[in-house]
């Protein structure tokens, strides 16, 4: 019995034209004839040409795919912006807040997003923040308390007509408390009063009582970025009042004379006047924003004379704040005051007819009207000075209609 | 060891300072809003610095002026350059007695937004100065 040799596991030879394979372990072959060599080149080539066909298209096909899901990506990034998000997710929540807030003033808004902002401050969570401000409220009050005790030891200064700017500085907050709560005065025109120099401001009266003169001051306090103080010619009547006298002295108001509306102009301050003076502000609810008389022109004389240019202002929304029914003149002579007006509050409600009515007000500067081409000696002209005061008083009432015609409120404006 | 070695160096760098803070909209907008007038007192080497925020665009001024500030801000140069850093907070510089305030305190979110407007500039500033 002959033993068997294992086939070696070799590969396939091709020497001849015949494929040799070996099967199992048998010493069988199968023979697979194949063409000649050159068919088998050509067979090569043109699966080599089938497979870079087949590589080609492959390549192509991917090409293809990527220009495909670029365009895709292109369309869906145009589509984002449109695409609403689902509820609650985080981008719907910014936009509810954008758009709530959207339903404020830009003031309030801006209020409320910067206290959001702040809240979420880590200084917020530290104590020493707290430690802080509670250092810090120790620190106003000992400095409040320092200047109590300089104030009773008269360790003081006030300038040549009296204006105290610690007094000032006191009672800002209470009259910033009215003029942007308690009236939300709107100003326009603002910029048309200088940042320094001498001005006349001539303005409108009414309101019984002149918070339409301190809430001018006000704005002007407030808002002028020279942070101007206004001083305010008054009325002769007003120094008779105690106490009061005292407060409009120390809060820079000046008694109306010709002389010290000359002196202050020269000196290069910012002067208001109210023309119509007791007859303005006490004007009743009929008469509302009608304005009357004003006076025989001092104010022009005075502008003539220091060649200041003058500066209309309507002030609307205080002749709403009493709503003055008549006026009683016995009573007034009586008590010695210059009128006695009987409102729907006062006197029925006794002091709480002082507490006014919170209307919304505007204040509108008009252009300046200049004075010093009009030379020197034009204060003596008599016919000027009553043009240039009925000049003066129509375009302040012409201010006041124009104004009232946009007003749809007058509480909310 | 001072920071700063004299008021001249202070000066150019908080000058400096307040250029780049001038130039981010965030703060501009937040200061011209708010229509304060701020003063910040540096102190050891002294120098004032006073924004006018009524001014469109708010105006920034060197030395003492006229204007009442509503919020007025005391603290020292080697204070403010560790607050600027971001190495003291705000709250720490409070209640150490290094940061003093006086004025609309209620206000002081402005501020709030001039630091925080400072400490992204403020590394550039020091390296411009060649301070360490």
């Amino acid at each position: 019995m002959t033993e068997r040799k294992p086939l070696k596991k070799s590969t396939i030879k091709m020497a001849d034209s015949s494929l040799k394979i070996p099967l199992g372990n048998s010493e069988e072959v199968k023979t697979i004839s194949i063409e000649s060599k050159e068919n088998l080149t050509m067979d090569s080539i043109e699966e080599q040409e089938s497979v870079a066909e087949a590589k080609l298209s492959q390549e192509e096909h991917r090409r293809q795919l990527i220009e495909e899901l670029d365009q895709l990506i292109e369309n869906l990034r145009i589509l984002q912006a449109e695409y609403p998000p689902p509820s609650n997710s985080s981008k719907q929540q910014s936009d509810q807040k954008e758009m709530r807030s959207n339903q404020f003033s830009p003031g309030m808004s801006l209020t409320v997003l910067q206290r959001m902002r702040n809240t979420i401050n880590e200084d917020i969570l530290d104590m020493d923040t707290w430690r802080g401000i509670w250092y810090m409220v120790n620190y106003s009050l000992e400095s409040q308390r320092d200047l109590l005790r300089r104030r009773m030891a008269g360790d003081y200064q006030v300038d040549e007509w009296g204006y105290d700017e610690e007094v000032l500085q006191t009672v800002a907050p209470f009259f910033t408390f009215m003029y942007k709560t308690y009236w939300r005065i709107q100003t326009n025109g603002m910029e048309k009063i200088p940042g320094e120099g001498r001005t006349l401001l001539v303005c409108n009266h009414s309101g019984q009582l002149p918070w339409d003169g301190a809430m001018l001051g006000t704005a002007i306090y407030n808002e002028h970025p020279n942070q101007r103080l206004v001083r305010t010619l008054l009325a002769s009547w007003f120094p008779t009042l105690p106490f009061f006298s005292m407060m409009f002295t120390k809060l820079g108001q000046v008694l109306a004379t010709e002389e010290n509306g000359i002196r202050l102009l020269e000196q290069e301050q910012l002067v208001s006047v109210f023309p119509e003076g007791i007859k303005g502000v006490s004007k009743t609810y009929w008469d509302r924003y009608r304005l009357a008389r004003f006076g025989r022109g001092g104010f022009v004389r005075m502008a003539l004379k220091t060649s200041t240019p003058m500066i209309p202002v309507s002030i609307v929304g205080a002749e709403e704040t009493y709503i003055s029914l008549f006026k009683v003149p016995i009573i007034a002579k009586m008590i010695g005051f210059p009128f006695f007006p009987i409102s729907i509050t006062w006197p029925w409600t006794g002091p709480f007819g002082f507490v006014p009515i919170p209307t919304k007000w505007y204040i509108d500067f008009g252009d300046p009207i200049p004075t010093v081409e009009y030379g020197p000696g034009a204060e003596n002209n008599l016919v000027l000075v009553s043009q240039l005061t009925d000049q003066v008083r129509n375009v302040v009432q012409d201010m006041i209609w124009s104004r009232l015609v946009k007003r749809k409120s007058v509480i909310y404006g | 060891m001072p920071v700063f070695n004299n008021t001249s160096q202070l000066q150019k760098t908080i000058e400096r300072l307040f250029n780049l803070v001038g130039e981010d909209p965030e703060a501009i907008k937040v200061i011209e809003n708010s229509k304060l007038i701020l003063r910040l007192k540096i102190t050891s080497p002294a120098m004032e610095v006073n924004i006018n925020g009524r001014k469109s665009p708010p105006e920034v001024s060197y030395g003492s002026n006229s204007l009442k500030p509503d919020l007025e801000v005391e603290t020292s140069a080697d204070s403010l350059h560790y607050i600027l850093l971001g190495e003291m907070p705000v709250g720490k510089a409070w209640s150490g007695g290094k940061l003093k305030a006086h004025g609309a305190i209620t206000k002081s979110f402005v501020l709030a937004t001039i630091f925080h407007s400072g400490q992204r500039f403020y590394p550039q500033v020091l390296k411009e100065m060649a301070i360490k």
